[in-house]
């Protein structure tokens, strides 16, 4: 069993259960079977409101085996390979009856990949992986160093990059003299620096890091490397509230906040949530985490996610504001001017997909009532039909017999009046076989598949005027369609108790023996 | 039928086509036609002012966007200008061709822009054509453009094996087409080995019709700019000239198969290329056309049709199938750009057809042109219960 895009087949089908939507399993009562190349096959029983998943060898009593190799399986299923074109181009098959299988798509969510949450040996290799690309030249124009990283505890390791005419190189170890030599003891403390989640100074001050060597290298750190990002894919709301916290400081902007001597304490409540407030006094700001007895303005966010989805623009303050999920307490000015006092935050972005702006689809549904005039001519034709009667009209040039009766004939122009009584029975000329579910025009549900729909040839009618309605569900394997002088199956309609004048007067056609 | 002869000569002059997919949901529609407005504007080198007059159409009931001309003078450019509105169903692409002809040569205007888009993934397209069936009557019972009736016909005439072979080889050479045209929506890279494989496997829609036979549902827009001879001389290097153009359909009627002999079915197919052939003088068109765009809905279709407008007899149509003289470097090439059964913005398609056939005879189709001179085109436009457009395209003004 191999891997793709860090999914296994065995994910996909492990996950079922929880992803399995009662709602969409109604009436659903079959056997479905996935033989995965290379991963093995899967069966799968669905019974109205329940669901069992087994791996097995037996496919036998599936109504729809679906067949793929693992890449595509798990292609489809995460969204990585379009699936009606895999389905299409064969590289995804259907065995059986597509559709019954059809509705296993609404029977469960979607499956998402579990995150993979990243330790300190992860975050401390990616770091290291990727300081050599962001390495700055600018930044490090005239420098001929060597920086040192001795990172203690788990995850940790020794690094040395080595900088020389605008250029850097990372190796592990370390040389004889390092110019600069930081040494951190645990690894966690350097990630937490790395993710401005701590500053380096309160663990230089509390004895947890040491710099060896020239110290006012470690201080141009800053601008020897651009700021560190993990996968933005992989951030968190926690890691988002952090993030933003972290950077609140630098985001200050004394200009937006001159004369300004105010305390702003952010309650963000739910997962990920805490306390922070931000110090404004004299042009400068400071971030402590609580609060003061009483803060200036005091924003109260309910859950930590909103909080993130306005900071990321994906919704605004005021609609949070009127919905009762956040609130404003103190001076209400000061919180409108938050957009002065600190720059935007930007979200890090290097080295993971940067997000693509949310482009909007606005969805609308249109259910319209119609009535249409049917003139005397049809009029007449679905009247009859309320008296189990069909008539129709034949036009006298060309003797055409039109099926359902027509206001004139299309190719000689001229009105067809003569009226005359055809069928009621008749013989097939051709059965519409429909295996795929297309919705009924009417009604917008899904049709049970497969049905039939029929052209028949009624007594009384001739050539190619055949007459279209569909046969009974259980008689469509037994249809044969006639052709030139050979006769089709004779059928006869199955009357409605109810009789309104519509095409539905006649439930459907069955076999007449 | 009466028919006259044109007052003036009509060429093509600028075309412009979006990417085709079924993933444009990073344009609105105005944006979307706007892509193939400025296209078609850079490659006649125009600029809007010099336009006369604007066609625009599509398939409104697909969208339920009633007049979206008037949403998208945003994208058309055509505040200001003269304009019409056009909406024939499937063929309305070839249908704005039509009248973009007409409108240049009758004289009223020198300069025209034919406008065809769909945006299909925002609406509903099998409710749509549901919605043009008789409401009195058929709506009830028709599951839009699906039918496996055609299948049927061909089974019952050449024997299973034959026509369904014939079927499945016919949309491998359209996707080996598609793959080299890369605007085309659906381009697998099928390759005939699949042949049996996916007669055997691709899924069933209706009858013997199956998934991989009919065509998508995509989203795009065209535009072609027709100008008047001695503008259109001006204006382009190579102008292609639209000869003639036929239009045929029958009242909306599902009786379009023939299931007794001794009572032909009128096949507008056959009666529109008939009718065009003689008053143009055509004998064979099988050796007179270099090239064919036909809107091919569905494989079965396509396959049948290259009998009717050919006027061919017997199988040989099934002979220019299965002897792959329909692809690129053969004898009658069919869609050099992968046709409808690859992409199909339905208000566009038809007109699409017409600039694929242009493309061919300047010689600019890129990596799907036919290798030898294209100097005769025929293109075509299907919609609604069998209509018909056929469009003849040339190289030089000596007919
Ligand atoms: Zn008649």
């Amino acid at each position: 069993m191999t891997e793709y895009w860090g999914v296994k087949a065995e994910d996909i089908f492990n996950t079922m259960k929880d992803r399995f939507r009662v709602e969409g399993a109604k009436g659903v009562d079959a056997v479905f079977g996935y033989d995965i190349e290379g991963a093995g096959k899967w069966k799968l029983t669905v019974k109205n409101d329940s669901m069992e998943v087994e791996k097995t060898d037996d496919l036998s009593g599936c109504v729809t085996i679906m067949k793929a190799n693992e890449e595509n399986f798990i292609g489809v299923n995460i969204g990585k390979v379009d699936a009606t074109n895999a389905f299409m181009s064969g590289k995804v098959k259907l065995e059986g009856d597509m559709g019954t299988f059809g509705k296993t798509t609404k029977m469960f969510k979607k499956y998402v990949p579990a995150k993979k949450v990243m330790g300190t040996g992860d975050y401390i290799q990616d770091m290291f992986s990727t300081l050599v690309a962001r390495f700055q030249p600018q930044g490090a124009s005239g420098l001929d160093v060597s920086i040192t990283y001795n990172i203690g505890g788990e995850g940790g390791g020794v690094w040395t990059a080595y900088i020389k005419d605008g250029k850097c190189e990372l190796k592990t170890g370390q040389p004889d003299k390092p110019t600069t030599k930081l040494n951190v003891n645990e690894a966690k403390d350097w990630v937490d620096v790395m993710l401005g989640k701590t500053d380096p100074f309160s663990l230089l001050s509390a004895g947890r890091a040491s710099i060896e060597g020239k110290t006012e290298i470690a201080l141009k750190l800053g601008e020897i490397f651009a700021k560190y990002a993990p996968k933005i894919k992989e951030f968190t709301t926690k890691d988002y509230i952090l993030d933003m916290f972290g950077t609140l400081v630098q985001r200050f902007q004394p200009k937006g906040a001159a004369d300004l001597d105010a305390t702003i304490t952010y309650d963000i409540g739910g997962e990920g949530g805490g306390k922070w407030t931000a110090y404004i006094k004299d042009g400068k700001c400071e971030l402590k985490e609580g609060q003061p007895e009483k803060p200036t303005t005091k924003l109260c966010v309910n859950e930590a996610k909103d909080w993130v989805d306005v900071m990321l623009g994906k919704t605004d303050p005021f609609s949070l504001l009127s919905a009762g999920r956040a609130s404003i307490e103190g001076q209400t000015a000061i919180a409108l001017k938050l957009g002065e006092i600190f720059s935007k935050y930007i979200p890090p972005s290097s080295g993971g997909e940067a997000e693509k702006e949310e482009l909007l689809v606005l969805k609308k549904t249109i259910s319209v009532n119609q009535r249409f005039a049917t003139g005397p001519i049809m009029g007449r034709f679905l009247n009859a039909l309320k008296e189990k009667k069909i008539f129709t009209n034949k036009c006298p040039k060309c003797g055409r017999v039109h099926l359902p009766a027509r206001e004139v004939c299309a190719e000689c122009r001229i009105p067809a009046t003569e009226w005359l009584e055809v069928g009621p029975k008749g013989q097939v000329r051709y059965m519409e076989y429909v295996y795929f579910s297309s919705p009924d025009p009417l009604t917008g549900e899904t049709r049970e598949t497969p049905y039939g729909m029929l052209n028949i040839l009624l007594d009384g009618c001739i050539g190619n005027d055949t007459f279209a309605h569909l046969v009974r569900r259980d008689q469509i394997n037994l249809i044969k369609n006639g052709r030139n002088d050979v006769a089709g199956t004779r059928v006869r309609p199955v009357w409605n108790e109810k009789r309104v004048g519509s095409i539905f007067d006649i439930k459907y056609f069955e076999i007449d023996e | 039928m009466s028919h006259r002869k044109k007052n003036r000569n009509v060429g093509i002059i600028g075309i412009g086509q979006t990417r085709f997919s079924s993933h444009r949901e990073d344009v609105n529609q105005p944006e979307m036609i706007h892509e193939a407005v400025s296209a078609a504007l850079k490659d006649a080198g125009l600029a809007m002012k010099d336009i006369d007059c604007i066609v625009h159409g599509n398939m409104e009931l697909f969208e339920m966007v009633h007049q979206p001309d008037c949403w998208h003078t945003l994208g058309t450019g055509a505040y200001g200008k003269e304009s019409f509105r056009i909406t024939t169903g499937g063929t309305v692409g070839a249908t704005l061709s039509c009248a973009a002809d007409n409108l240049v040569a009758s004289g009223m205007y020198d300069i025209v822009m034919a406008i065809g888009f769909e945006k299909l993934q925002e609406g509903h397209t099998t409710g749509g054509i549901t919605n043009m069936a008789d409401p009195l009557w058929f709506r009830n019972l028709q599951t839009g453009a699906l039918t496996g009736s055609k299948a049927y016909d061909m089974i019952s005439e050449f024997g299973e094996e034959r026509a369904k072979k014939a079927s499945v080889m016919y949309r491998i050479i359209m996707d080996k087409h598609a793959v080299k045209n890369p605007m085309a929506h659906r381009a697998f890279g099928l390759e005939f080995e699949q042949l049996d494989d996916l007669v055997r496997t691709s899924p069933k829609l209706v009858g013997d019709l199956k998934l991989i036979e009919m065509c998508s549902q995509s989203d795009g827009a065209c535009v072609v700019i027709f100008a008047e001879e001695k503008t259109a001389k001006k204006i382009s290097k190579k102008p292609v000239w639209i000869r003639d153009h036929i239009t045929v359909h029958r009242e909306e009627t599902f009786i379009l198969f023939g299931y007794d002999e001794k009572h032909p079915v009128p096949m507008t197919h056959r009666f529109a290329a008939e009718n065009l052939y003689k008053r143009n003088n055509i004998k064979e068109p099988l050796e007179y056309f270099d090239v064919f765009e036909m809107y091919d809905p569905a494989s079965w279709w396509a396959v049948d049709w290259i009998r009717d407008f050919f006027q061919l007899k017997d199988d040989e149509h099934l002979k220019l199938v299965e002897n792959k003289e329909i692809m690129i470097g053969g004898k009658m090439p069919i869609n050099p750009s992968g046709g409808v059964i690859a992409s199909n913005p339905i208000g566009a398609t038809a007109l699409v057809r017409i600039a694929e056939a242009a493309l061919q005879i300047r010689g600019d189709a890129g990596d799907h042109q036919i290798p030898t001179e294209v100097k005769h085109a025929l293109a075509s436009g299907f919609g609604g219960t069998m209509w018909t457009v056929l469009t003849m395209l040339e190289k030089d003004l000596n007919w």
